[in-house]
């Protein structure tokens, strides 16, 4: 039987693909069928075994492993409510055809997820994180995984471009929410409500609380990104079920969501390592930093740049001696100066005020000849 | 003698050949052609700032050149004592990046001057122009648009007390006055010097007529001078 195969190597595919298997059959939780599981498998893990497939782990981790997906392995801790999570280095993409690894990821993706799960608590979030125990793990409560993906789109960019013929880049007018059967084996396929009340995954109310929750996340997520001037494309989430409510489970990193620079829109996300775009580990320490980086906004300086009145200015005088010759008699003095129009990025005014004067000092007025003045307002 | 010359090149710099010919040709000594992007320049006496547009004189004339890597480098050297020119574009960079005094403004009738122009040598005192005689009268082509010297009345004392004004345009006849300006700059001034005297601005082109087939000698006596400067001899 399936179980069998299962006390051999469990990896969390395998586990979810006999979950899958048994829950109908016979009518398991997640968490249940985890009972169900362990004892089969708790006596062939020795600690020996994982120890090595750690891999330089820190040493706290004497906890048995629970199962290893593809990027996490997931640790039961004395507590029977909470688990440990420890995020790899290991990289896949095109469900597991693509394989590798990304160096100092697991460190990141844990530091950048700890950072995200923290901003939405106090944005009224409910979660599964606990807290940030080591470098590459954090503690969560212990979820029974409603296995679907939801998935949250501001930008159409992968599947959604494919699936729609939308370029890539194509801003959506509002944002689409899409869930996606997780299950490894059928490729995780895009599946509609009535799938999912046919699969009895989410019952009409909870689904609509996981598409609301979705917005919400997506409304905070993509402020506090574009504060430090990345664009949200698109993420995936997974919740799951802990004593009766609906917590947000597994993480949010550049794994699991597309982050474009504001600017230069240059991919700083997992289809880096995807597409082969090389500084897979440098995009993915930079979301870091701007996530950690105080919230900038983006303002337009206008910095004017005359001649000092001392200074003659003949360009002035030609069109003053011209305007006679128009008839306009009132004119009495004209000089002509330069407007610089520059798009700026900053903390506040007076940060952003003290950067342009610098410019000015530096660069854009000669103080020999020139005074400049300026003004600094936020763009919308 | 193994003294050697720079002629640094920025991106527009145009005037950057004629300077290594004439130089080569007037002092017997090599010039090399030396890209902006370079950070040092170890061994070189005599550096070299031509003519042209550098950077396509966005913004001013010589504003962005004063940020090339070199331009660290050839501060570092004027301050050791090295002699350093900078003829035209190369007068405004050393104005930009505050080792001359002043600013070059728009020419007051607002055109694009090319012509030749005559000079007063005001000073012989300098190495640039121990090879003319004080008061002596030259010719030499401008090619500028923006040539107007300018600096503050304080300033302008100091540089005539210390004897820093070294070229002034003149009128054929050798006269400075208020029409002799082509340009309108301040008391005529089409060069300086540092008060350490090592390093000259110009707004004409020596290296214009340094060579008898282009029509003129005048601009010789200023390679001249810097070869005896460097211990050598013509
Ligand atoms: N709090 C939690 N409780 C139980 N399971 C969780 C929790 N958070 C995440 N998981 C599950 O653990 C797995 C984490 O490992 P991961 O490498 O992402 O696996 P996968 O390869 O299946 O995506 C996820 O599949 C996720 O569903
Ligand atoms: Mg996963």
């Amino acid at each position: 039987m399936e179980i069998r195969y299962t006390a051999q190597i469990l990896t969390y595919g395998q586990f979810r693909s006999i979950w899958n298997l048994t829950r109908p059959t016979l009518s398991l939780g997640f968490s249940q069928a985890v009972f169900y599981l362990l004892p089969l498998t708790n006596g062939l893990w020795s600690s020996g075994d994982y120890d090595q497939s750690l891999g330089g782990a820190s040493p706290e981790m004497t906890e048995k492993l629970l199962y290893e997906g593809k990027a996490k392995k997931i640790f039961l801790t004395e507590s029977e409510d909470e688990l440990l999570v420890f995020y790899k280095d290991d990289a896949t993409a095109f469900n597991g055809a693509k394989k590798g690894q990304i160096e100092s990821k697991g460190q990141l993706n844990n530091a950048i997820s700890s950072v995200f799960f923290e901003l939405l608590e106090t944005a009224g979030v409910r979660s599964h994180f606990l807290k940030k125990t080591g470098s590459n793990t954090m503690l969560v409560k212990k979820l029974e995984i409603i296995p679907l993906e939801v998935v949250v789109r501001n930008i159409a960019a992968g599947s959604l471009s494919q699936r729609l013929g939308w370029p890539e880049g194509r801003v959506l007018d509002e944002p689409i929410v899409e869930f996606y059967y997780k299950d490894d084996a059928l490729g995780d396929p895009l599946i509609n409500n009535n799938h999912i009340a046919a699969l009895k995954l989410a019952s009409p109310c909870d689904l609509a609380f996981l598409e609301e929750e979705a917005k919400k996340i997506d409304r905070i997520l993509s402020a506090y990104l574009l504060a430090r001037r990345v664009r949200l494309v698109d993420f995936k989430l997974e919740f799951g079920r802990h004593k009766g409510q609906i917590l947000l489970g597994d993480e949010i990193s550049p794994d699991t969501c597309r982050f474009w620079d504001a600017e230069t829109n240059k991919k700083l996300d997992k289809d880096r390592f995807r597409q082969d775009l090389g500084e897979v580990t440098e995009a993915y320490q930079e979301i870091y930093n701007r996530l950690t980086c105080q919230a900038v906004q983006k303002y337009r300086a206008l910095v004017k740049v005359r001649l000092k009145d001392s200074v003659l200015d003949p360009q002035g005088e030609a069109i003053l001696r011209s305007l006679s010759s128009l008839g306009l008699e009132d004119f009495q003095s004209i000089r002509v100066g330069k407007l610089i129009d520059i798009s700026v990025v900053g903390e506040n005014e007076r940060e952003v005020s003290h950067k342009v004067k610098k410019l000015s000092d530096d660069l854009l007025a000669n103080p020999n000849m020139e005074k400049y003045s300026f003004t600094v307002e936020p763009v919308k | 003698m193994t003294c050697k010359a720079a002629v640094i090149v920025f991106p527009g710099s145009n005037c950057d050949r004629d300077c290594v010919r004439s130089f080569e040709a007037v002092t017997g000594l090599k010039a090399n052609l030396v890209w902006h992007k370079e950070t040092s320049l170890p061994n070189y006496d005599f550096i070299i700032l031509p003519g042209g547009f550098s950077y396509g004189d966005y913004l001013r004339c010589g504003a962005i050149a004063r940020f090339s890597p070199v331009l660290s480098e050839v501060k570092r050297l004027a301050d050791r004592g090295r002699y350093i020119l900078g003829i035209c574009n190369g007068f405004q960079i050393l104005t930009e990046a505050r080792l001359l005094p002043g600013a070059l403004l728009r020419n007051h009738g607002l055109k694009y001057l090319c012509r030749d122009v005559y000079l007063r040598v005001e000073t012989s005192q300098s190495p640039f122009t121990s090879s003319y005689k004080n008061g002596q009268i030259i010719r030499l082509p401008i090619s500028h648009g923006e040539g107007s010297y300018s600096l503050n009345p304080r300033e302008l004392n100091t540089l005539n007390d210390q004897d820093r004004v070294v070229f002034r345009y003149a009128s054929a006849g050798g006269t400075v006055g208020e029409t002799s300006s082509p340009n309108g700059s301040q008391e005529s001034i089409a060069g300086i010097i540092n008060r350490e005297r090592n390093v000259l601005g110009l707004m004409p082109h020596p290296e214009r007529l340094a060579e008898a087939d282009l029509g003129g000698l005048d601009g010789r006596p200023l390679f001249e001078s810097v070869l005896a400067a460097l211990g050598g001899q013509a």
